[in-house]
């Protein structure tokens, strides 16, 4: 059975995207997974908009960390949607014409 | 065969769908980065002014430190080496001494520290006059300070007294220039000349921030000093073009509080544009010369003098504030006055004091940051400036370049994944669509494309779906009308078989027939049967209606009429079985008017009965003669109401006569007005070719009811038979 790429990208991106969301806002509140939040920053480059720069001042100004982060994790999650579909669609038509053929 | 069409047809559907991917892919990537580079342009501008702000605030922090440091040392040596102003025990004088090293050490750890630690800057400083003592003071060491500086990071130049420090001599200058190590830069400066060294000096060094501070030649100028940084604290250092507005208002009344510390050489001016403005000065400077004010204005001779001497020196009602002493010195030499004043602090004193109070407005050509450093000449010491290498200082400013690289490149890559990967939502339903479009091209009329939503690509789908319903029906009914129109064709086949093959060939005789329907199977007939014994039985029959319906009516009624004919010489009788058969057989709405007569070929006697049917025509002698008809129609009444209307006619038959019978399309033929042919035109038709052959006169009724109806279509079957008696 085939993927729709539409709907299985859309539910990667749900997938991906609110529990980050969620990581994001709970470690600017109270630092909680620090260390994953860095490791995700290292790879997600923010143009000095890192949650960690404005630790220590209020949960506002760490809101544009908190955005860019999770449009990343939206848009990895999406394109990961989108090429895993894909792919699949595209070996199990592989598959299923050289099925055909045998018989 | 199959397979290369499949092949073609694969093709071309890749084609398209590599056109849009393409198309889109290349229109996003693009967009994309044109964007990108736009945000990352403006970011790094972004950061590279943080970065010289930055700079600037570092540089003035590091310069504040070893400003701060310099007037310790600069009090410090000032105290030792004045032992008659300031006798110093021993003690106080090792605690100084001390001063003046650990003073020394501070400068030094702060450009160490700023320098070298922390590879904040590569720096130059510009120390003058008294401060050049620096480098030779530096204890237990064989080299001044100026070389530590060198050799660490730097250079140190000093000019003062007028006395021409060699190595500010240009040459010396290149060849430090050429020779100091990579990374460092050095600068001098003769301070009344400040800015333009300054300016030459990095006039083509674009990536150089300057950062200057004056140092002041004793402790008690501290106030002075103070009252420079607060000044560029409040006004120099803020470069906006708001702030500069601000700032130039502002600066007008630091200026004319500042006046008072300036000495002539500055070129600050104020402005005199009225009489009154000229009478203040003229009373500022009397008073000066100690004249009292009446007799200032009494003293019309001088007051002229004045305003022609004010006139001289002043350039669009500008007059420098050294050109107003100048004058007043001329006054004061011209007219021998009693009490000089040769007090320049006074005079400045007293003119700041006059500027202010009267609101006159004093200026100078110079920018705010030049007088900032150029101001306070006459109390300094020297001016130190740093000089940031953006470049080589930039460590944050390239992680920060890197960074926004990063990010657009991060972003880059997204964008080319979801341009490559977004248009399959899209091609998937082209694909679809072309397939289809394949399909229906190839005769599938049955293909529906099942795409829905309410997009483009849907409403596009659901016209396709339309667009091959409405193709089918219109296949549809195309083959079903030329299943008429072949049915229609066999039906006029079987009916011109019905009608006679040829007509009669008699001799003295010449027959003519005419026969037109106006649609393929027609309702009218005509027929001359040979019955034998010397008879020839001629009918003319007119069916209701057009078409096939009427057309097989028309046959059942030659049917009957064949069959009956030739064993019943009776036309009433023939009529009679007709109309019982079409009675019983037909729909009430067919019926058939008829005439049928038969000939006695050796007596020419016409015995004849109508059933409801045109009147028969007879022309002889140049007359026409409408013979007796009447009757009904066939298939109208039951027998018993048929039988009393129908009766038998005769009429004796000449030679050179013409008998003519038809059909009412003759009569009722109609022109484009609707008017009919009328049997008037008709009977003079006949009339007018009544020496012609039988074939000759129908032709001639034919051509003429052409020409009356001219293009409109024939609205009812034409039926004529003519046949003339030798």
């Amino acid at each position: 059975m085939k993927l729709n790429i539409k709907w299985f990208s859309v539910t990667t991106l749900i997938i991906g995207t609110i529990p980050f969301l969620i990581l994001f806002i709970w470690c600017s509140v109270n630092g909680f997974g620090v260390e994953l939040v860095r490791i995700f920053e290292s790879i997600h480059p923010n143009g000095g908009l890192s949650i960690f720069n404005n630790i220590d001042e209020s949960f506002i100004s760490r809101l544009p960390g908190i955005i860019i982060n999770t449009a990343y994790a939206a848009l990895d999650s999406f394109i990961f949607g989108i090429t895993f579909s894909s792919l699949y669609n595209l070996f199990l038509t592989k598959l299923e014409t050289d099925e055909s053929k045998d018989e | 065969m199959n397979n290369t069409t499949a092949m073609s047809k694969r093709l071309k559907i890749r084609k398209i769908v590599f056109g849009i991917r393409f198309k889109f892919s290349a229109i996003m990537i693009s967009a994309v980065i044109l964007v990108s580079a736009l945000i990352g342009f403006a970011l790094i501008n972004q950061y590279e002014q943080k970065i010289i702000a930055t700079l600037n605030r570092l540089g003035s922090t590091t310069l504040k430190g070893i400003a701060d440091q310099a007037q310790i040392y600069l009090h410090a040596k000032h105290i030792l080496s004045d032992t008659q102003k300031y006798p110093l025990t021993d003690g106080q004088r090792d605690a100084f001494a001390d001063e003046l090293e650990n003073s020394l050490k501070k400068m030094s750890e702060y450009f160490s520290s700023v320098i070298l630690k922390e590879k904040l800057l590569d720096i130059s400083f510009i120390i003058d006059i008294s401060w050049s003592d620096i480098g030779s003071d530096w204890k237990d060491r064989d080299q001044s300070s100026y070389y530590y500086f060198n050799r660490v990071n730097g250079a140190f130049f000093t000019q003062g007294d007028g006395k021409k420090d060699p190595l500010l001599e240009p040459t010396m200058l290149s060849h430090y220039m050429q020779n100091i190590e990579i990374g460092t830069f050095m600068g001098f400066v003769d301070v009344s000349d400040v800015d333009t060294q300054f300016k030459d000096l990095f006039k083509n060094k674009p990536n150089y921030v300057v950062v200057g501070i004056p140092i002041f030649n004793n402790a008690s100028d501290v106030e002075l000093y103070k009252n420079y940084i607060n000044f560029k604290n409040e006004f120099v250092s803020k470069d906006s073009v708001q702030n500069y507005v601000k700032r130039k208002k502002l600066f007008r009344e630091a200026l004319t509080d500042r006046i008072i510390f300036q000495g002539l050489s500055l070129p600050y001016n104020i402005t005199v544009q009225t009489g009154k403005d000229k009478n203040l000065l003229l009373i500022f400077l009397f008073n000066k010369l100690n004249l009292s004010l009446l007799n200032q204005m009494q003293r019309a001779d001088l007051r002229k003098e004045f305003f022609i001497k004010i006139d001289a020196i002043s350039t669009n009602n500008i007059i420098s504030l050294p050109k107003l002493k100048s004058l007043f010195m001329i006054f004061i030499r011209r007219y021998g006055l009693r009490k000089k004043y040769d007090s320049e602090i006074k005079f400045w004193q007293e003119l700041y004091y006059f500027v202010k109070i009267n609101k006159l407005q004093p200026y100078s050509d110079m920018s705010l940051d030049e007088l900032a450093l150029v101001s306070f000449r006459k109390d300094l010491a020297g001016i130190l400036g740093l000089f940031f290498q953006r470049e080589h200082y930039t460590t944050e400013m390239i992680e920060n370049r890197n960074e926004i690289i990063n990010l657009i490149i991060s972003i880059l890559i997204r964008v080319i994944f979801i341009a490559v990967l977004f248009p399959t939502f899209i091609i998937r339903t082209v694909s679809y669509l072309a397939e289809g479009a394949f399909a229906i091209g190839k005769g599938n009329l049955d293909k529906k494309l099942d795409i829905t939503g309410t997009d483009e690509l849907g409403r596009l789908a659901d016209i396709f779906n339309v667009m091959t319903t409405n193709l089918k029906k219109a296949q549809e009914l195309k083959i079903e009308k030329m299943r008429m129109e072949q049915e229609l064709l066999t039906a006029q086949e079987i009916q011109s078989a019905l009608l006679p093959e040829k007509l009669p060939v008699i001799k003295g005789m010449d027959f003519a027939a005419y026969y037109s329907s106006q649609t393929e199977a027609g309702g009218d007939y005509y027929d001359f049967i040979d019955l034998g014994n010397g008879y020839l039985g001629i009918t003319v029959a007119d069916v209701s209606g057009h078409g096939v319906g009427s057309g097989l009516v028309m046959a059942m009624t030659r049917t009957l009429l064949h069959a009956y004919c030739k064993n019943i010489l009776n036309t009433k009788k023939i009529f009679e079985i007709i109309n019982e058969y079409l009675k019983e057989n037909t729909a009430s709405n067919y019926f058939v008017t008829m005439f049928y007569g038969i000939l006695h070929l050796d007596t020419l006697k016409l015995t004849y009965s109508s059933a409801g049917h045109c009147q028969p025509i007879i022309v002889r002698d140049g007359k026409v003669r409408q013979l007796p008809a009447g009757g009904i129609a066939l298939g109208v009444m039951n027998s018993e109401m048929f039988q009393p209307l129908v009766d038998i006619k005769e009429i004796q038959l000449q030679r050179g006569d013409y008998f003519i019978q038809y059909t009412d399309g003759v009569t009722e033929a109609m022109d484009s007005g609707s008017s009919q042919f009328g049997l008037e035109r008709f009977l003079k038709t006949l009339l007018a070719n009544a020496e012609k052959t039988a074939k000759q006169m129908t032709n001639a009724v034919v051509k003429e009811i052409d020409s009356f109806t001219g293009t409109i279509p024939q609205h009812d079957d034409i039926t004529m038979i003519i046949f003339r008696i030798r």
